[in-house]
C-alpha cells in the first residue's frame, strides 16, 4: 500500500488526472489512451477543485478499516471541467447534499494503516453554500 | 544578556494569510455535565477536528488559502508549527509541501508548545530577509490533546494559521517591523515521548509561566522599537482560556477593544500553536491600512514571542477566493461528547 | 458453431460453512460429469475471489487433481463478476475450434470464509482499487450513485422499483438451490434496513457461497433434451460508470445484444426466458430497457403489470435472479445458463409451458464487461 500511494500522491492531493495531447479530452483518473481519439499522446492535469453534485448516496457499510467513518456520505461530481468523479462528501449536512449543489475538495485523511502503520491523505469534497 | 530587538536587514511582507477552523463545535456544558453533573468551561464551545482531520489537513487547507492570496509560488520554506504531529518520525512540512505541489524548498516541522507558529513566523523573517529566500509559509497548527476530565479538555482544540512571508512589497497585507523572543525553563507544561495526553500544573501555568514570559517580551518589544500600547490599533496575545490575554492586556497597558478581533478562545477554545496566529488572521479580516498590530505568543515550557506589524494596501484586495475567518468560523456545528469521543479517537 | 449443453450440476447457495471453494466445486462438478456420461478434455474454471478469500491460486490443477482428472488442459478465468459466463464463451469457442470433444465449465465462489468488512470489500474488487477501493466506496455504494442517477433521469421512485425485489423473491420460493425460498412484500422490503440510500437491504444482491458447472461438448450423451448455444456473444466497456458520455447508456449489452441477435437468427420477440445480471433493481430496469423488453423509463411498471411473471410471455429470472437465488460471482452466469437450460428441457423447480429461447446476460460490475448467451432447444 505504502508504496503505490506514494506513486499516486500527487492525484489524491491535487486531483491531477489526464488531458489528451491530440484532442485535449480531459479525465480523472488518469489514462494511457485517449477513450476518446485513441491518441498515446498523453499528459498529467490538474483537475477543477470545484464542481456539482449529480448523485449521491449515504452508504451504511465499511471496508476494513472505515468502520468509525460510518454512515459515510458520497457523491458522484461533475467538476467544472465535465470530468465525473466519485468522492467522500464531508462537513456537509443531509439536507444540502442533493442534485446540483455546489461542491469544492478539501485534503483528508482517507484511511491509516492501524495505529503504526503510514496514514493515507487525498481529497474528500464538501458542499459549498452560495 | 538581554535578546536583542530582531529586525532583518532587508524588509520583510506579510502578502498572505490564511485561518481554518473545523466546522464541529463541543459545547462545554457538555464535558461539564460529565465530570462535574454541570456548569460549563471557561470557553462557551470549543473547535474539534473531524475524524478525518489531523495537523496535516487543517495545515493544508490554511496554506492553501494564504497561498492563494499571495499569488505567490517561489515558497522556499514551509515551516509547520506544532505539538500534534501525527507521525513522531517524519515531518507533516513534506506532506504539506507535496498537496502545495511545491518542492525546491525548505521544510520542518517546529515544536514549542503554544509557540511553534510564531518561532516559525520569526525563522522564516530572517532567511527571507537575509535573502537566502524570496518567500516562505509559516504555520501554527493543532489537534490539541487534553485528557478526559482534565481541565484542559474544556479548552483543547483545533485549528490551523498560514502566513505567506516575502521581500516582494506588491501585495503586502503588513510589514514585519521587529520581533524579539523571551524564554527560561519553566515547566508549566509538558507532553512526554509517547504519551498521549500533556500534563500540566495547574495555577503554575499563570503567574510564573504565561504572566511572566508574555509582559517580558511585549516590554523588550516595546523599549526597543520605542512604541507604546497606544501606537497600536490591535493586539493578540496567546489565549489559553478566554481571561489570561484580557488580564495581561491590562497590566501591559492595552484595551479591551484593543484585542477584541482577535479574542477567540471564547467560541474555539485554545487551538495550542495556531491560537495566536489565529488571533491575527481574525484582526487582519477587520484591520484597514496604517493600523499597527501587536501580535504576542506564549509556549509553556516556557517562552514568548512578539511581533510588532504594519498594515499595508494589500489587505484592501485579499483575493477573489478569499473566505473571511468569521464566515468559517460561524459555518459550524453542535456536537455531543460521544461524537467527540469517536471523531478524536478516544474511543478504542 | 455447435455446442450443446451435456451436463449440468450446482450446489444450494447458502452458507457453507463446512465446505472449502475445493469442496464446493467438486461437489457441482461431479453432478455435471455424471450428468453428461463422458470425461471432460479441459477444464476451465472461473472465479474472482479465491486470491483474496481463500488465499489460494493454481485452483484449476488442485480441483482437476481432486476430480481424479490427469493429462488434460485445465487453467482459471477471472473476469470479476462475469467470470463464469466469460468461461462459457471462451469454452464454447475452443470447442469449436481446438478439436475438443467436451470441456468441463466450473463456477465457484466461496464469501463466507471472509469477515463482514472483508466480503463487502470483495464485492468491489472489480472496481479501481486506487480510486474507488482506497475511498473506501463499496460496490452498493456504486449501485446506490447509478441507481439515483436513474430515478432521477425517469422520475420513478425506490420504492416503485422494490417491485422487482418482490419479484425476485415470488421466483425463487419453489427452487431448492436458490439462498431464499420465501416471499417478501413490498412493504417489508421498502422497511427493511438501508445499506446505501437509496438500497435497502432486501433490494441488494446478497452473500453466499454457490457452485455451479456445466459440460459443454459437440454431441450430446445426456439422458435430456439436446439444449444449444445459439449464440455466445461479449463486449467491453469502460471500468468505471460514471466516466461514461451517457451514465445510464449499457454501451456493452447494447453491442451485445445486437451481436446475439444477428449470431442466434432470432428476434427479440422470440425470447421466452430471461436471464439477466439483477444485482440491484435500477440495475435490472435499465437492462430490460437497454435491451428493449421494456420501453425507458416503465421497466418497474412493468413488472407490476405482470409482463414479467413465471407465466407470461417473457419469464425474469425464474429461478429469483441474483437478488433471490443469490449471487456468489463467478458461479452467477453458470447459475442462470443451468436455469435456462433446465427449463428448456422440462426439468426445473416451476413447470413453464411454452418455452424454446431462453436468454443470459452476466456482467462485471456495471456493465463494464458483458457476457450475452442465447440458448435454445433443438428442432
Amino acid at each position: 500500500m505504502s508504496v503505490s500511494y506514494w506513486r499516486l500522491r500527487d492525484r489524491y492531493y491535487r486531483i491531477i488526472g489526464s488531458i489528451c495531447d491530440s484532442c485535449n479530452y480531459e479525465s480523472f483518473p488518469k489514462f494511457n489512451t485517449c477513450p476518446k481519439c485513441k491518441s498515446h499522446d498523453i499528459s498529467d492535469k490538474e483537475m477543477p477543485h470545484t464542481g456539482k453534485i449529480i448523485s449521491y448516496t449515504l452508504s451504511y457499510e465499511s471496508m476494513p478499516g472505515f468502520e468509525h467513518e460510518l454512515p459515510m456520505s458520497i457523491g458522484l461530481i461533475k467538476l467544472d471541467n465535465g470530468v465525473n468523479i466519485v468522492s467522500q462528501l464531508v462537513d456537509s449536512e443531509a439536507e444540502d447534499i442533493k442534485i446540483n449543489a455546489n461542491v469544492k475538495s478539501v485534503f483528508r485523511k482517507i484511511n491509516a494503516d492501524g495505529n503504526s502503520g503510514q496514514i493515507y491523505y487525498g481529497y474528500k469534497f464538501k458542499v459549498i453554500n452560495a | 544578556m538581554i535578546i536583542p530587538t530582531m529586525k532583518s536587514s532587508t524588509p520583510v511582507y506579510i502578502s498572505g494569510y490564511g485561518g481554518y477552523v473545523p466546522k464541529l463545535r463541543l459545547p462545554t456544558s457538555d464535558i461539564a455535565k460529565l465530570w462535574k453533573g454541570s456548569g460549563s468551561g471557561p470557553n462557551k464551545t470549543k473547535s474539534v477536528a473531524n475524524i478525518d482531520e489531523d495537523t496535516t489537513t487543517m495545515a493544508v487547507e490554511s496554506a492553501r488559502n494564504a497561498l492563494s492570496m499571495s499569488g505567490l509560488c517561489d515558497i522556499g520554506a514551509i515551516f509547520v508549527g506544532t505539538e500534534s504531529k501525527p507521525y513522531a518520525v517524519k515531518p507533516t512540512s513534506t506532506i504539506v509541501a507535496q498537496a502545495l505541489g511545491v518542492h525546491n524548498t525548505l521544510a520542518a516541522d517546529f515544536e514549542f508548545a503554544c509557540k511553534a507558529g510564531t518561532e516559525a513566523m520569526q525563522v522564516i523573517t530572517g532567511l527571507v530577509g537575509s535573502g537566502m529566500i524570496s518567500s516562505g509559509i509559516a504555520l501554527g497548527v493543532d489537534t490539541a490533546q487534553g485528557r478526559p476530565g482534565d481541565n484542559l479538555e474544556y479548552t483543547a482544540s483545533s485549528a490551523a494559521a498560514a502566513f505567506v512571508l516575502t521581500n516582494n512589497s506588491k501585495r503586502s497585507v503588513a510589514k514585519i517591523e521587529a520581533s524579539t523572543s523571551y524564554v527560561t525553563d519553566t515547566s508549566d507544561f509538558w507532553r512526554r515521548q509517547t504519551e498521549s495526553f500533556p500534563r500540566h500544573l495547574s495555577r503554575f501555568t499563570g503567574e510564573p509561566a504565561y504572566f511572566h514570559h508574555v509582559e517580558s517580551s511585549v516590554k523588550q518589544l516595546l523599549s526597543e522599537i520605542n512604541l507604546k500600547p497606544s501606537d497600536f490599533k490591535y493586539a493578540v496575545f496567546h489565549q489559553p482560556n478566554p481571561k489570561f490575554p484580557i488580564q495581561v492586556a491590562k497590566r501591559l497597558g492595552f484595551t479591551t477593544e484593543q484585542i477584541q478581533p482577535g479574542l477567540l478562545n471564547p467560541i474555539i477554545g485554545n487551538p495550542y500553536s495556531a491560537s495566536s496566529p489565529l488571533g491575527l488572521v481574525s484582526t487582519f479580516d477587520v484591520a484597514k491600512p496604517g493600523d499597527r498590530i501587536l501580535l504576542t505568543s506564549f509556549g509553556s515550557g516556557a517562552g514568548s514571542d512578539s511581533f510588532s506589524l504594519l498594515v499595508e494596501d494589500g489587505i484592501l484586495d485579499k483575493g477573489p477566493n478569499y473566505t473571511p475567518l468569521t464566515d468559517i468560523i460561524n459555518n459550524n456545528k453542535e456536537i455531543d461528547y460521544a461524537t467527540y469521543t469517536k471523531l478524536r479517537g478516544i474511543l478504542k | 458453431m455447435q455446442t450443446k449443453i451435456s451436463g449440468t450440476g450446482l450446489t444450494k447457495i447458502t452458507d457453507h460453512w463446512s465446505k472449502s471453494i475445493v469442496d464446493l466445486a467438486i461437489d457441482s462438478a461431479r453432478q455435471a460429469i455424471s450428468e453428461s456420461n463422458t470425461s471432460p478434455d479441459m477444464i476451465i474454471f472461473a472465479n474472482t475471489l479465491s486470491s483474496y478469500s481463500s488465499s489460494q491460486e493454481n485452483l484449476s490443477t488442485i480441483i482437476s487433481e481432486e476430480l481424479g482428472l490427469s493429462d488434460i488442459t485445465t487453467f482459471k478465468l477471472e473476469s470479476s463478476s462475469c467470470s463464469g459466463a466469460m468461461a462459457v464463451n471462451i469454452g464454447h469457442k475452443l470447442l469449436n475450434s481446438d478439436n475438443l470433444e467436451s470441456v468441463l465449465i466450473i463456477g465457484a465462489e466461496k464469501m463466507t470464509d471472509l469477515s463482514p468488512a472483508e466480503t463487502i470489500k470483495a464485492t468491489a474488487l472489480g472496481e479501481s482499487y486506487e480510486y474507488t477501493q482506497f475511498f473506501g466506496i463499496t460496490m452498493n455504494s456504486l449501485y446506490a450513485l447509478f441507481s439515483r442517477l436513474y430515478m432521477e433521469k425517469y422520475d420513478v421512485t425506490s420504492e416503485e422499483l422494490s417491485q422487482f425485489s418482490v419479484l425476485s423473491h415470488k421466483h425463487s420460493v419453489t427452487c431448492k438451490h436458490a439462498q431464499f425460498n420465501r416471499e417478501f412484500s413490498l412493504d417489508s422490503i421498502n422497511k427493511s434496513a438501508t445499506i446505501s440510500s437509496p438500497l435497502r437491504m432486501l433490494n441488494c444482491s446478497p452473500i453466499g457461497d454457490g457452485s455451479a458447472s456445466l459440460v459443454l461438448s459437440k454431441t450430446n450423451n445426456s439422458n435430456f433434451d439436446d439444449v444449444n448455444i445459439l449464440s455466445s456473444t461479449s463486449s467491453n466497456s469502460s471500468t468505471s460508470f460514471f466516466s461514461r458520455e451517457d451514465l445510464l447508456k449499457f454501451y456493452s449489452t447494447t453491442s451485445c445484444l445486437n451481436k446475439s441477435l444477428a449470431e442466434s437468427k432470432i428476434k427479440l420477440e422470440d425470447i421466452d426466458l430471461l436471464e439477466i445480471h439483477d444485482v440491484v433493481p435500477a440495475i435490472t430496469a435499465n437492462i430490460l430497457e437497454t435491451m428493449g423488453f421494456s420501453k425507458p423509463g416503465n421497466a418497474s411498471s412493468d413488472v407490476l403489470s405482470g409482463r414479467y411473471d413465471l407465466n407470461s410471455k417473457v419469464t425474469l429470472s425464474s429461478s429469483g435472479g441474483l437478488k433471490a437465488r443469490g449471487n456468489p460471482l463467478s458461479a452467477t452466469g453458470i447459475y442462470q445458463i443451468i436455469e435456462v437450460t433446465r427449463q428448456l428441457q422440462n426439468r426445473s423447480h416451476a413447470d413453464l409451458e411454452n418455452k424454446n429461447i431462453g436468454l443470459c446476460h452476466n456482467m462485471s460490475g456495471i456493465d463494464s464487461n458483458t457476457v450475452v448467451h442465447v440458448l435454445g432447444v433443438a428442432n
